[in-house]
């Protein structure tokens, strides 16, 4: 199976399917914001504020998921010493602390009007801010040792470390009282956020998955070039 | 109407704070790969174009080189 995940044998697909999501980009990213600012209701409480919660709760899941495959990939790359999910990890962390950084700012702009405060040490943002730190121990790792086998292996590490985190995020509004409001979608009891709503969400958040997928493919194609071209060095 | 649509309930400065974030610093970093990608590309392709014709005639097959050399044409 790793040997179908070959930098070689994936570099010619990622072309094809660079073209393909940008183009599917292109049709959803309007969609999703035509939806979420003008379509989508008010809330009673919240007013025209809540229209926030389409781009911070996208921003906050994306986050989440890009750490659970660096977490995932430093697990296989430890147990099966493949290069290849190192440079995984690569493509993903800088991603992954953008969007931990957009949740954390477009939180702060929504928490103003809501709860009356830009910050609260509360476990749900602390925790948010944490896995901004570890994304940025990533990546600083990966900039500041210029020994390939060291920094991933040091990366990797962090990776794994910081994973203790992701339960953590998920669960503090559930474990200790905070201003944060429990998660409204669920996948297995009932989700209470309604349709009308839910639709903007969902559409939102594929458009930013597919936004992921492609600044991945082109980071991931670049480490491979820099990697083929040093190869091309030692020719 | 097209004011009441921007001024978002009285919401607009945080609400368009946070879309016009967020959307500056996606683009921001699609910005930054793209650039990184086309000068790593450009410059795998000027190492192979300075490459002795038999080291780049035995390479010529592999995937990667053949999927660049495809696409600069």
């Amino acid at each position: 199976m790793f040997k179908l995940l070959n930098p070689s044998n994936t570099f010619s697909f990622i072309n094809t399917i660079i073209k393909h999501f940008t183009s599917l980009l292109i049709i959803i990213l309007p969609i999703g914001l035509i939806y979420s600012l003008w379509i989508s209701p008010v809330d009673y409480l919240q007013g025209d504020s809540v229209r926030i919660m389409y781009v911070h709760v996208p921003s906050a899941w994306l986050s989440l998921s890009c750490y659970a495959f660096i977490g995932l990939s430093s697990v296989i790359s430890f147990l099966f010493k493949n290069k290849n999910f190192y440079l995984i990890n690569k493509s993903l962390a800088p991603l992954g602390l953008m969007f931990t950084i957009i949740a954390i700012v477009t939180g702060s702009l929504w928490g103003q009007p809501t709860w009356g405060a830009w910050w609260a040490w509360d476990a749900r943002l602390t925790s948010m801010l944490v896995l901004a730190f570890f994304y940025f121990f990533i990546i600083l790792t990966y900039k500041l040792i210029p020994n390939f086998e060291l920094s991933n292996k040091l990366a990797s590490f962090v990776a794994i470390i910081g994973l203790i985190n992701l339960p953590v995020i998920k669960f503090s509004v559930d474990w200790w009282p905070t201003l944060h409001q429990p998660a409204s979608i669920n996948i297995t009891s009932s989700t209470t956020i309604h349709a009308s709503m839910l639709l903007p969400l969902l559409l939102m958040f594929a458009a930013l998955s597919i936004y992921s997928v492609l600044i991945f493919l082109m980071k991931y194609k670049t480490e491979i070039l820099k990697i083929k071209t040093k190869g091309l060095n030692r020719l | 109407m097209i004011t009441n649509m921007l001024n978002m309930g009285g919401y607009a400065l945080f609400v368009w704070s946070a879309y016009i974030f967020s959307f500056v610093f996606c683009l921001f970093l699609y910005i930054r790969v793209k650039n990184d990608l086309t000068q790593h590309e450009r410059e795998f392709l000027s190492k192979l174009k300075f490459m002795p014709y038999k080291k780049l005639n035995a390479i010529r097959s592999r995937k990667i080189v053949r999927t660049v050399l495809a696409k600069k044409g």
